[in-house]
């Protein structure tokens, strides 16, 4: 094998493995968005922070055959998601979500209550589709964290903005 | 020229024969004969008179269809009656597929309720007529889920154990055995809830 | 009285538990008022449904209802004509290819969602709990594109109760979400 051909494959296989990695580290990373949703029949949230539920999520809930009428946005976080590692996503002081790109279009979502893993579900979730995990709440009220997968957008990964806590997860 | 056969005296094992062997006249009498429980059964799973006519319509059709491969191991009523269950459970999976649940079922299903019913001690069929007793019954099964009603139906009303019962509603042991505690202390809750209405 | 306390009674009472479950659980009857009160429920409950089922009446006439059950049968009884007809020809000869391509499709459906290729919605999905306290019960709705798994928390007002353990629920009170 002469020295040129040699260094040709060597210069073949190095590109092959950095083109490899680039794929499977920065491979279509999936836009999400999760938010933390207080259920109630009472006209107002506990906290008067919380504003109403509105647009295309609370008009799904509300065609949903729940029995709350009343809809609060607690809070919203945007990130990403990949298939290599999972996303951490605070939703309270007591809760979080671990979410992971499971390729296609699948995910899985994990959800921690005080620590401890409570429940984990693995489905497709295409755009259009809504992940609903509920459960009730004190006074008749429920709690819903709702993860979906959102268009592209750059400016709406405004982390500090919305005091994200978005890494990926241990 | 056939010979005339007095087909309401023939007992059921008698008309299943002759039905297995084309008498349609024999067939006719096992569903005059049989009709009423079969559709009584369909109803108290499906809760609406339509469906469970059609349900009942269509299990004495496939009971014809099948009629060859009874062997009389149990009760001709048995056979049929199991068919009727099995065709009103597909049509429940397939409605429940097709429509979401409310979240006063999902309470259900969870137990939510059912840690709040305290025991029932006094007896809430105490001084009902027989025929008063089965309506409150019926009325107080069409208040239950279905997952919760067809499990009360198929271990009270078909004695199938709870093997048997998780086969066929496609779920574990320990669903059957939640659900039927569930469904039973409900009913009794309701019973007593019915008694003391009555007595205001 | 605690949840699976109640079933192993009922269990008890249903004769489906072995020989020394069933001991253990005739001892608590005979020891335990609370258990044996609902117990006694349980039975009771149990001997005034075996022995009422309702009764209801096919609300069409015999000869209606017959007459609907016969016009589905009879088609059923007709024979086909001696010799096989020519459908039964054409069938052989089409429907066995059309049959074999679609078992051939089925199975590269079957592939392509076993390898996450075909989006399936909500169809295929698993839930996984592994708090054995906590149960979920899931549905979805296709017109939403929604599928809601609710978690159910038997101890959710764990306060009022002395004698379970809190579950770590995600919200339980309102200043949890403040």
């Amino acid at each position: 094998m002469t020295p040129s051909l040699t260094c040709r494959l060597i210069r073949l296989g190095f590109s092959a493995v950095v083109l490899v990695t680039a794929t499977t580290v920065f491979a279509a990373e999936r836009k999400m968005e999760a938010r933390l949703i207080w259920g109630t029949n009472e006209d107002k949230s506990p906290n008067p922070d919380h504003k109403p539920l509105d647009g295309e999520l609370a008009r799904k809930l509300r065609e949903m055959p729940l029995k709350w009428k009343n809809y609060f946005e607690v809070n919203r976080h945007v990130f990403t998601i990949n298939t290599a590692t999972y996303t951490n996503i605070e939703m309270s002081k007591k809760c979080r979500i671990e979410v992971k790109d499971k390729g296609g279009n699948n995910v899985t979502v994990k959800l921690f209550g005080e620590g401890k893993q409570v429940n984990r579900v693995d489905k497709p979730l295409p755009l259009g589709e809504v992940l609903t995990i509920g459960g009730d709440a004190k006074d008749k009220n429920a709690w819903f964290i709702t993860v979906r997968p959102i268009n592209g957008d750059t400016k709406a990964l405004d982390a500090q903005k919305n005091g994200v806590i978005a890494k990926p997860a241990k | 020229m056939a010979s005339k056969k007095d087909y309401p005296s023939m007992d059921d094992v008698a008309l299943w024969k002759a039905a297995q062997r084309g008498d349609m006249r024999a067939f006719e009498e096992l569903v005059a004969r049989h009709r009423d429980k079969v559709y009584a059964r369909a109803f108290s799973m499906i809760r609406n008179e339509e469906d469970a006519i059609d349900l009942s319509q269509e299990a004495w059709v496939k009971a014809w269809q099948r009629l060859k491969q009874f062997q009389g191991d149990s009760s001709f009523l048995t056979w049929m009656t199991r068919i009727v269950i099995n065709l009103c459970l597909d049509k429940l999976r397939k409605q429940k597929r097709e429509r979401a649940e409310s979240i006063e079922n999902l309470e259900e299903e969870s137990g939510g309720v059912e840690r709040q019913m305290p025991t029932v001690t006094v007896n809430p069929t105490e001084r009902l007529e027989r025929g008063e007793l089965r309506q409150r019954i019926d009325k107080a099964l069409g208040q239950l889920s279905y997952e919760h009603r067809t499990v009360l139906i198929l271990h009270e009303f078909e004695d199938l154990e709870y093997k048997e019962i998780a086969k066929r509603m496609q779920c574990s042991i320990g669903t059957v055995m939640s659900r039927l505690f569930y469904a039973r202390r409900k009913m009794a809750a309701l019973m007593a809830s019915y008694k003391r209405e009555e007595l205001k | 009285m605690n949840v699976d306390v109640g079933i192993r009674l009922q269990a008890y009472l249903d004769g489906e538990l072995t020989g020394r479950e069933a001991q253990q659980v005739a001892a608590l009857i005979e020891s335990d008022a609370g258990a044996r009160a609902l117990f006694g429920e349980l039975q009771q409950t149990r001997t005034w449904l075996k022995s009422n089922e309702p009764e209801l009446s096919l609300p069409e006439s015999r000869e209606f209802f017959w007459s609907k059950v016969e016009r589905e049968i009879e088609p059923l009884e007709k024979t086909p004509a001696s010799g096989g007809p020519s459908w039964l020809f054409f069938l052989r000869r089409h429907v066995a290819a059309v049959g074999g391509l679609t078992v051939a499709a089925a199975l590269v459906i079957f592939a392509a969602v076993q390898m996450n290729v075909v989006p399936t919605g909500g169809l295929l999905e698993e839930i996984d709990n592994p708090l054995d306290e906590v149960g979920t019960f899931s549905f979805r709705s296709e017109s939403q594109k929604m599928t809601l798994v609710w978690i159910s928390n038997p101890f959710a007002d764990a306060e009022e109760s002395s004698d379970v353990t809190p579950m770590p629920m995600p919200i339980h009170l309102p200043e949890d979400i403040q």
